[in-house]
């Protein structure tokens, strides 16, 4: 989508136009869904977030500045709500974890139903499952970046957009996240 | 460098590359329909006055600063007698200079004679 299209959408946005909002959704719902499902991996909890994601870009369009491309802003959008949501899930796991020790119930699934991601090749799937794992226990950043470049394809450029970071310090953190990686699995493969 | 590493490494390498050639997925049909439902039900209007960060720190604001005055009132009203202490010795005073004897019931007759 060139700039010339995104500031008609968002001039049509900020007048409240609803076919501006449905352009919108139709040209940016596969690069939203992705990058939530990317994080989430379960096809309903991205389709939520994906929803939740274009209702606060409609609730905030008038603070958008235009400084970035409404792409960029949308993909921050969605790594946070995506982040928010693990994190109120870890949250309800942990909550969930010592209600269950005191009361003697069993403990609710409120897990993340991880690496049910639907792009991954069926020969691939028992491998990503355990680089999803090694993945959840990096810094968040780390994390950001590699799922943003790994699994939506991003840019260094990008990235840096989208993080607000510059394109050297986003060299660093992949270059930081692979070798935290590789130090995850090894210990993984060793005990295995 | 032993067999076992290299085989560690080779794994790891294999892990590595897992996602490199995932494929795009979609959402569910009609997404800009479910959003549509969603925002009516939520009623999003409303939610956008509430979440306006301005508002929002006004209104918390307003019931501090009304919260702070009802109280301040409410302390002025409890924390004072129902005539004040100056007033109640001033009333003493004057009584002592205009009525130096206290008039009962065993020296009325006395204060008519004189």
């Amino acid at each position: 989508m060139d700039s010339l299209g995104d500031n008609n959408i968002i001039s049509g946005l900020k007048k409240g136009d609803e076919s501006s909002f449905q352009l919108l959704i139709e040209l940016y719902q596969d690069k939203v869904y992705n990058t939530c499902l990317g994080f989430v991996r379960n096809e309903s909890d991205a389709d939520d977030l994906t929803q939740e994601v274009f209702i606060e870009v409609f609730l905030k369009i008038n603070t958008f500045r235009g400084d970035a491309s409404i792409s960029t802003w949308l993909y921050r959008i969605a790594v946070n709500k995506s982040l928010e949501f693990i994190r109120k899930q870890k949250r309800k796991k942990r909550f969930g974890f010592l209600k269950s020790l005191f009361e003697n119930e069993d403990m609710p699934d409120t897990s993340l139903k991880n690496n049910n991601h639907p792009g991954i090749q069926l020969e691939m799937k028992e491998l990503a499952e355990i680089l999803f794992e090694a993945l959840d226990k990096l810094p968040v950043n780390q994390k950001t970046a590699f799922t943003l470049h790994k699994i939506e394809g991003l840019s260094y450029k990008e990235i840096s957009k989208v993080m607000g970071k510059s394109n050297s310090s986003i060299e660093s953190i992949l270059h930081r996240a692979k070798v935290g990686l590789r130090k995850l699995l090894s210990e993984y493969y060793k005990n295995v | 460098m032993k067999k076992s590493d290299a085989n560690i490494e080779r794994r790891i390498e294999d892990t590595i590359v897992a996602l490199d050639h995932i494929k795009k997925a979609s959402p569910r049909p009609f997404l800009y329909a479910r959003i549509k439902a969603r925002m009516d039900s939520k009623k999003v209007m409303q939610e956008s006055f509430y979440i306006s960060p301005f508002l929002r720190y006004a209104t918390i604001c307003m019931i501090i600063l009304m919260a702070s005055i009802n109280l301040l009132t409410a302390s002025q009203f409890l924390g004072q007698s129902t005539i004040p202490e100056s007033i109640n010795s001033d009333l003493e005073e004057l009584t002592k200079e205009y009525y130096s004897e206290v008039i009962t019931i065993d020296n009325l007759e006395n204060y008519l004679n004189e």
